[in-house]
């Protein structure tokens, strides 16, 4: 059998990862370190660990949450392993400790960072959408008598126009949120690919950004709105 | 770049329609897709060509196939600290002590099986550590026979 043709099983992100409380906590701390830190001047990452470990940062935590699915969906062998790694783990933030870095690093990195990067790409966008709590919008975004190839055009047109001046890469993230909220179930992997990797590189500025980032989605979306019901009759 | 080429980029990766996941699984091979066809947008974004993530240990697996495939024992005195060195070359890893292992066949044993045949959790991590690569060669092996070499070392420790 063709090896290419192997197949891999979608991650499973229906459990209840905050069951898990804080026995994981340590692990998905070091995930999330690790997965951004060489994005960042080598003087600056200790800072960076302490803000993983401490602080609340949007898309820092939704990193974390996503470590946890990866738990979720390990096997009963490794998860027992990665139990008895942090039970003996004394360190302050657990990257100390060789053996628990190594087995997050080769188990939950490499994974999220190859075969399972467009899957945390997105994620990272369901994340986004969800935390908009837009619910007022629902009914007209799904509405039949909405064009939804004008309402993107309008939507990045008005993303470009806004006040606020953007890098590429963040309307890059935007446009595909909105894409990804029309329609959750279209899972075309290159697109979400690309979103995993821009993720991963500026998990800080996103997390740090996150408010301005939902307020020009939000503004976006509500002005391409009125713009792109279809007129006429309806069907 | 401005939004409506944005756009336009991000249809053309949608038309591929083999890169579509439609029920719970999907293959090595979309996957290697994906990630190929993304690269001349990531140099439009202005994403710097970097060098792949990869983990530490995997890393230094990679260098010392490359560089010991065709010699039947690793020849005296070559250091664990050359091996990073040349692995943090190719690699992106976090930097960090190397507490775990000192010699370079207790990260990539010349015969796992015999290596590891009083362990078998450590025998477990070499072979999962291995897995990954064999799956993933061309994104990491730059040296063709090392890949397949590699292989075979996969092949027979699944079976010790």
């Amino acid at each position: 059998m063709d090896e290419d043709s192997l197949k891999i099983s979608l991650l499973d992100t229906s459990g209840n990862v905050e069951n898990f409380g804080d026995t994981y906590k340590k692990t998905a701390d070091i995930f999330a370190y690790l997965l951004h830190q060489e994005n960042l001047e080598p003087s600056r990452r200790p800072v960076f660990l302490k803000i993983v470990r401490d602080e609340d940062l949007p898309m820092v935590n939704m990193t974390k949450e996503f470590a946890l699915h990866l738990i979720s969906n390990m096997n009963e062998r490794e998860r027992k392993q990665l139990e008895l790694l942090q039970k003996d783990d004394k360190s302050e933030y657990g990257i100390e400790n060789e053996a628990l870095t190594d087995f997050v690093e080769m188990e939950l990195v490499d994974a999220a960072t190859s075969y399972r990067k467009w899957e945390y790409g997105k994620y990272a966008l369901r994340y986004f959408i969800d935390g908009l709590h837009s619910s007022e919008s629902k009914s007209v975004i799904d509405s039949k008598n909405m064009d939804h190839k004008i309402l993107l055009e309008k939507f990045s047109t008005n993303l470009n126009n806004g006040e606020e001046k953007w890098e590429p890469f963040v309307h890059l993230f935007l446009i595909q949120a909105l894409k990804y909220r029309l329609n959750p179930s279209s899972s075309n992997m290159a697109a979400y690919d690309l979103i995993g990797d821009l993720v991963q590189k500026n998990l800080v500025y996103l997390s740090i950004k996150m408010n301005p980032l939902k307020s020009a989605f939000k503004e976006s979306l509500s002005k391409a709105m009125t713009r792109a019901r279809r007129r006429g009759p309806k069907r | 770049m401005n939004t409506k080429e944005i756009l336009q980029h991000l249809e053309n990766l949608e038309a591929d329609s083999t890169l579509q996941v439609n029920g719970n699984t999907y293959t090595w091979e979309q996957v290697k897709l994906a990630q190929k066809i993304n690269s001349d947008i990531k140099k439009e974004l202005g994403f710097l060509p970097s060098k792949p993530k990869l983990s530490r240990r995997r890393a230094f697996i990679v260098i010392l196939e490359e560089l010991y495939y065709d010699v039947p024992d690793y020849p005296e005195g070559v250091a664990l600290a050359m091996i990073h060195k040349r692995a943090a070359q190719r690699f992106t890893f976090a930097q960090r002590a190397l507490k775990g292992f000192d010699t370079v066949s207790e990260v990539h044993p010349k015969r796992p099986c015999t290596f590891y045949e009083n362990n078998a959790l450590k025998k477990m991590n070499y072979r999962r550590a291995l897995s990954h690569l064999v799956e993933f060669q061309s994104l990491f092996f730059e040296v063709e026979k090392a890949a397949d070499s590699l292989k075979d070392t996969y092949r027979d420790i699944l079976l010790c």
